[in-house]
């Protein structure tokens, strides 16, 4: 009986013991069977392309599924799938506010999606520098055309070439341009027009107080969105070539030059243009509000086009554009902005040797080049990167129309300040600092100050 | 010979145990301690470099660590005596039998099971500054000068997250407490009651002194879970344990120290930091309140 009872004992430790090890064999059990495709399909990637093998390719855009980029993005998944009915596509997008930190993670785990959408720049450059993108540049050369259809510049932005990184890191995507979305209607009403200058701003938001509107309705509990209007701010005020004296530390952030534009989102602040409380209002809630005629305007992007003017959106009649205002004694500085090349997509170096990586090639090209872009064009959602020959067909919306206008006058264009920055906190502390700003917590000087300690600290 | 034979199976019914606790516990603490004297980026397969104490020189020179710091001092003050008087006080009207008690068991449970990412998200909607339901209710009972930004509002946003987490398990502590009142002899109230002893006279002089060990072990759990706490945080300020860092935790920098500055080095100093300093705490209060207990 007691030998039996031994038995028993060890029999339930030995499947406990063996279970363990099991689940954490589960987690290579991947990359095994990974490796054994590479090995069985090293000598035959070279062979044909309409392959009957089963492949699975991950895939991440930064769009959530309610986001009306998403529909576009589904349109092109649905073509590619028919195209090539052996692939199964895992769609793991997801919003842009979840997106960095799931891009974060898998970096760090070296568990980036096959295809994934990325910002370049400081965020993404570590993972770069330590091998974990493709270099694209022998998909570029053996497809001319493709290549070709890109604007000139295009392929050399920051987003997806690094100056000491020599290679293609990423395919060019999305430029966005910013600019304000207003209410045509409250501004009718209140009897103002969009304002030229950052004073004739201030006027106009006095006017839209008085009226009980919130002048400019800023979400300034999501970083990016105060951010932006510092970034924006400081083009005006220095030119957009500001970001790269930050990056090189030619200028530092408590220089004057940074300071006075942390002081005049303080005075915008103080004035009451951005609301009660803005660092309590969330991105949601920002749109929430302009889209129900409780504000004036709002600073966005052309990607919003469709959120704001769209079937579904009440005001949709009522939204008009204007650029973002200068500084009266800058006015060298008028056409400096805010946009540029912004997402673009890169393949995981994961997919090299494997037979994912010709679906990979493909899928990139389909959602980078001139079909697939016009997907995106034609919900506004997008100023491509390549040179679409029924551009005026496709861009129906006047309010598009608008802000390709301003893009294409621009003199200067950059996108969030710390573009250039090699500090990969730089982004995320620049944010928590003009939040912190919004937020009566710090100065303009002691803004400055933070940036520069942040600096400081991640030297050593 | 019976008792070898004994051990032998004690051991085997612990070996699972030890080997969950190893790789997944103990084995990733080492880790981290090692990496703590390293520079690194996260990457795999980028290089480590050696800095010796660097980082804990980085981290101590930190000014968002002291305000992290004082921020778990506050979230361990308020939220021990919130969580434990309020169990305590709730245990024990329970323990009375009173009616509705089964009711009210359910009730004060149920936080505890729900997800805390999901009971953040709720507090997070009615403590909205514009549309949440607080400061609806307080504008439409005459009371709109209270509302504020609760979340974001300096002056209470920390102190509001810190209630927020103790309502959560509030609940969970009750029963614990609940299982010892009511495991102290019926002999000694109908003593005290027959001399004449009022409720204070009993809490204080009987129940307190005899439930000391259970309220000493509950102070210790609650400080673990105070020390872990991040979800929460991370949560109600969407990530940003701001504005400004004035919602920093330690374990909220950590995450920021490796996950957004790409500073794994510091970001393990810090655990380790954090790991020494829950390992003193615990056992700093756990003896002082057994001591208690035995003179009791």
């Amino acid at each position: 009986m007691f030998k039996i009872k031994k038995a028993i004992s060890l029999m339930v430790v030995i499947a406990v013991v063996v279970s363990m090890m099991g689940m954490t064999g589960c987690a290579e059990k991947v990359t095994s069977s990974t490796d054994q495709t590479t090995t069985s399909t090293s000598n035959s990637t070279v062979q044909d392309k309409a392959s009957t093998e089963k492949v699975d390719l991950r895939f991440a855009l930064s769009f959530a599924a309610a986001d009306p980029q998403n529909k576009a993005a589904e349109v092109l998944l649905e073509q590619f799938k028919k195209e090539n009915p052996n692939v199964t596509i895992q769609n793991e997008s997801t919003s842009s506010s979840r997106y960095h930190d799931k891009l974060k993670t898998e970096i760090a785990s070296d568990m980036l999606p096959d295809v994934f959408a990325n910002w370049g720049g400081s965020e993404v450059r570590g993972a770069v520098s330590a091998g974990s993108f493709l270099d694209l540049t022998t998909l570029l050369n053996e497809n001319p055309t493709f290549k070709n259809d890109f604007l000139p510049g295009a392929l050399s932005g920051p987003d997806v070439t690094y100056e000491d990184l020599p290679g293609q890191w990423g395919m060019p995507f999305m430029s966005i341009v910013t600019g304000f979305f207003y209410n045509k209607a409250i501004f009718e009403q209140v009897g103002v027009t969009p304002p030229e200058t950052i004073e004739d701003l201030i006027v106009v938001a006095q006017k839209l107080k008085d009226s009980g509107t919130i002048p400019w309705v800023v979400g300034g509990k999501d970083g990016w969105r105060i951010e932006h209007i510092y970034s924006a701010l400081m083009y005006k005020y220095n030119g957009a070539g500001i970001a790269k004296d930050l990056a090189s530390r030619k200028v530092k952030y408590s220089d004057p030059q940074s300071v006075e534009v942390f002081k005049v989102i303080e005075n915008l602040r103080d004035l009451g243009v951005f609301g009660p409380n803005p660092a309590s209002v969330d991105f949601a809630m920002e749109q929430n509000l302009f889209q129900n005629g409780k504000t004036g305007m709002d600073f966005l992007m052309n990607a919003y086009i469709e959120n704001y003017m769209g079937a579904a959106s009440p005001i949709a009649k009522d939204v008009g554009y204007f650029a973002f205002p200068y500084f009266k004694d800058k006015p060298q500085y008028k056409d400096e902005i805010m946009g540029g090349g912004s997402m673009c997509l890169s393949i995981s170096a994961n997919v090299k040797g494997t037979n994912r990586e010709q679906y990979a090639n493909k899928l990139i090209m389909k959602f980078s080049g001139k079909a697939g872009l016009s997907e995106f064009v034609k919900i506004n959602a997008l100023i491509p990167p390549v040179k679409l020959d029924n551009m005026e067909e496709l861009t129906t919306n006047e309010v598009q129309k608008q802000f390709t206008a301003t893009f294409e006058k621009a003199t200067g264009n950059c996108l969030d300040i710390t573009l250039y920055d090699q500090v990969s906190s730089m982004l995320t502390k620049t944010r928590s600092v003009c939040t912190g700003l919004l937020n009566k917590q710090l100065t303009a000087e002691q803004a400055g100050q933070e940036l520069d300690n942040e600096i400081e600290t991640n030297k050593k | 010979m019976k008792s070898k034979q004994n051990f032998k199976n004690i051991i085997l019914y612990l070996l699972p145990a030890l080997l969950l606790y190893s790789i997944f516990e103990l084995y990733p603490m080492i880790q981290a301690v090692f990496l703590s004297f390293y520079k690194w980026n996260g990457i795999g397969g980028a290089n480590l470099k050696f800095v010796g104490f660097n980082n804990f020189i980085s981290i101590f020179q930190d000014k968002v660590f002291w305000m992290s710091i004082k921020n778990l001092g506050i979230f361990l003050v308020l939220g021990i005596v919130s969580v434990i008087t309020i169990s305590f006080f709730l245990a024990y009207l329970l323990s009375l039998e009173l009616k509705g008690t089964k009711f009210f068991k359910v009730t004060f449970f149920l936080p505890v099971v729900l997800s805390v990412t999901a009971v953040s998200l709720m507090w997070k909607m009615i403590l909205d500054n514009n549309y949440g339901l607080l400061n609806t209710l307080l504008t439409n009972i005459g009371l709109g000068n209270l509302a504020r930004a609760w979340l974001t509002d300096p002056s209470v946003c920390f102190i509001v997250i810190v209630l927020i987490n103790s309502w959560i398990f509030i609940g969970y502590y009750t029963i614990i407490m609940l299982a010892q009142i009511i495991s102290i002899p019926k002999e000694i109230f109908e003593s005290l009651n027959m001399d004449g002893a009022g409720e204070f006279t009993t809490i204080f002089k009987a129940v307190l002194p005899l439930s000391w060990d259970v309220i000493g072990i509950c102070i210790v759990l609650v400080t673990a879970n105070i020390m872990k706490a991040f979800d929460l945080v991370y949560v109600l300020t969407s990530g940003s344990f701001g504005p400004s860092d004035i919602n920093q935790i330690p374990v909220g920098l950590i995450y920021y120290k490796s996950f957004i500055s790409d500073q794994f080095g510091q970001g393990s100093a810090l655990s380790t930091i954090v790991m020494i300093l829950g390992i003193s705490l615990s056992a700093v209060m756990y003896f002082k309140i057994f001591q208690k207990a035995d003179n009791n």
